[in-house]
């Protein structure tokens, strides 16, 4: 065992050095006996390493370069200057290292852009999702409705400008997550009585989002228009139709307080909630998916 | 052209060691090993590293050569190395310069008087 790792330190050593006296050391080592010795020969030939990689750099070079001269070994190796090559494979070895380090920054920079998605809670509510059983763990149905908003949903910057321009999307979307959640359906009337400024107990278009820009500031308008677009501006927007439910232009209170049991009829795909391609006309839909 | 051997001086001990054990004869590396073990009474012992390193800068200064392995020889893996002229004058001046050493290092002992505590 000791042979082999002294063989193994001596294949370390500089090719000339080991060239000319490997063979020799190998033959001292083999006239040595007892584990103390060739133990001390190993640490010999550790420290040999260390001297013929470290000290003897310079001398070896100059041998190279262009023969032993007597003078070369009465100069510190410190006081050599040599142009230093390093070698091709090493060159090569460090430009392939320098790529991958490269491309492995370049994909985590790429990656971080973005924060990672994650799901919290189970898709399909189960009675435990405990592995252990316990009598301290009762099973339990989950009570809270976690909901992921879609990263890539195109609709998405649509639906904020909308909710945003709607007052009473806004008003129902109290979590301003541009769902109308069960909840929201269910405090629809309370909600809505907020957008009530004039607190006359009804809602005009103008207190649903209804807005003329500079012809509403125009005393001149006939009120008969106004009226007419208020009315268009009712029954374009689907949450709107549904809470005017006698058409007349406006929300009474007694329609306030019937909002959420309408409101659930816009429900088509009866998930409890409203989202944005079930408040959206569909004309305006088209559209957009047009574009 | 006269060489100048006092520019190899003073020698390092195992330099010193090497060259002595080969003015007698020819060795092989075991052999200066043993040598320098025996000179130094066991007080100073080579390990290889050390001695083969002392060697090739000997044998590139030219101070020790290499000769041909004897007829007869055991093991073909060992070779002989023989002081050269040149190895012959370097340690001639390193034990002149260190008689010189000692000579003026008496001469201290000898006339240093005692110091009064």
């Amino acid at each position: 065992m000791f042979r082999f790792f002294y063989l193994c330190l001596l294949r370390l050593h500089p090719r000339t050095f080991r060239q000319r006296f490997a063979e020799e050391m190998v033959a001292i080592f083999d006239e040595t006996t007892g584990k103390r010795s060739q133990g001390l020969l190993l640490a010999d030939a550790l420290v040999s390493l260390g001297r013929q990689w470290v000290l003897r750099r310079g001398s070896r070079r100059r041998a190279f370069a262009g023969g032993v001269t007597e003078r070369s070994y009465n100069e510190p190796v410190f006081h050599t200057f040599e142009s230093f090559r390093p070698h091709r494979g090493i060159l090569t070895a460090g430009a392939v290292l320098s790529l991958v380090f490269f491309g492995a920054i370049t994909f985590t920079i790429g990656r971080g852009g973005r924060p990672a998605e994650l799901l919290i809670g189970a898709r399909h509510p189960r009675r435990s999702v405990l592995p252990v059983q316990r009598s301290s763990i009762q099973p339990a149905d989950p009570t809270t409705d976690v909901k992921i908003r879609d990263p890539v949903d195109p609709w998405r910057k649509f639906a904020a400008f909308y909710f945003n321009v709607i007052l009473a999307l806004r008003a129902l979307d109290a979590d301003e997550d541009l769902v109308i959640s069960a909840l929201e359906i269910a405090n629809a009337a309370a909600s809505l009585k907020r957008l009530d400024r004039d607190q006359d107990g009804r809602l005009t278009p103008e207190e649903c989002g209804h807005y003329l820009g500079e012809f509403g500031a125009d005393a001149e308008m006939d009120a008969h228009f106004a009226k007419l677009t208020g009315l268009a501006f009712m029954r374009l927007n689907p949450v709107l139709a549904a809470l005017d439910v006698d058409g007349s232009g406006e929300v009474s209170a007694g329609e306030i307080n019937g909002s959420s049991a309408a409101l659930k009829h816009l429900d088509k795909n009866a998930d409890r909630s409203l989202t944005i391609n079930e408040v959206v006309p569909e004309r305006v839909q088209n559209q957009i998916r047009r574009r | 052209m006269k060489t100048d051997y006092y520019r190899f001086l003073p020698l390092a001990p195992a330099t010193l060691h090497i060259l002595l054990a080969l003015a007698g004869e020819d060795l092989h590396g075991y052999g200066i090993m043993l040598e320098v073990s025996r000179q130094s009474e066991g007080r100073y012992r080579l390990g290889p590293g050390t001695l083969y390193d002392n060697l090739q800068r000997l044998l590139d200064q030219g101070m020790v050569q290499e000769v041909t392995r004897r007829p007869g020889e055991e093991d073909s893996r060992r070779r002989y190395y023989r002081l050269s002229s040149m190895g012959r004058g370097v340690l001639s001046g390193e034990i002149a310069r260190l008689e010189g050493v000692i000579r003026d290092a008496r001469l201290c002992l000898e006339t240093a008087k005692p110091r009064r505590s």
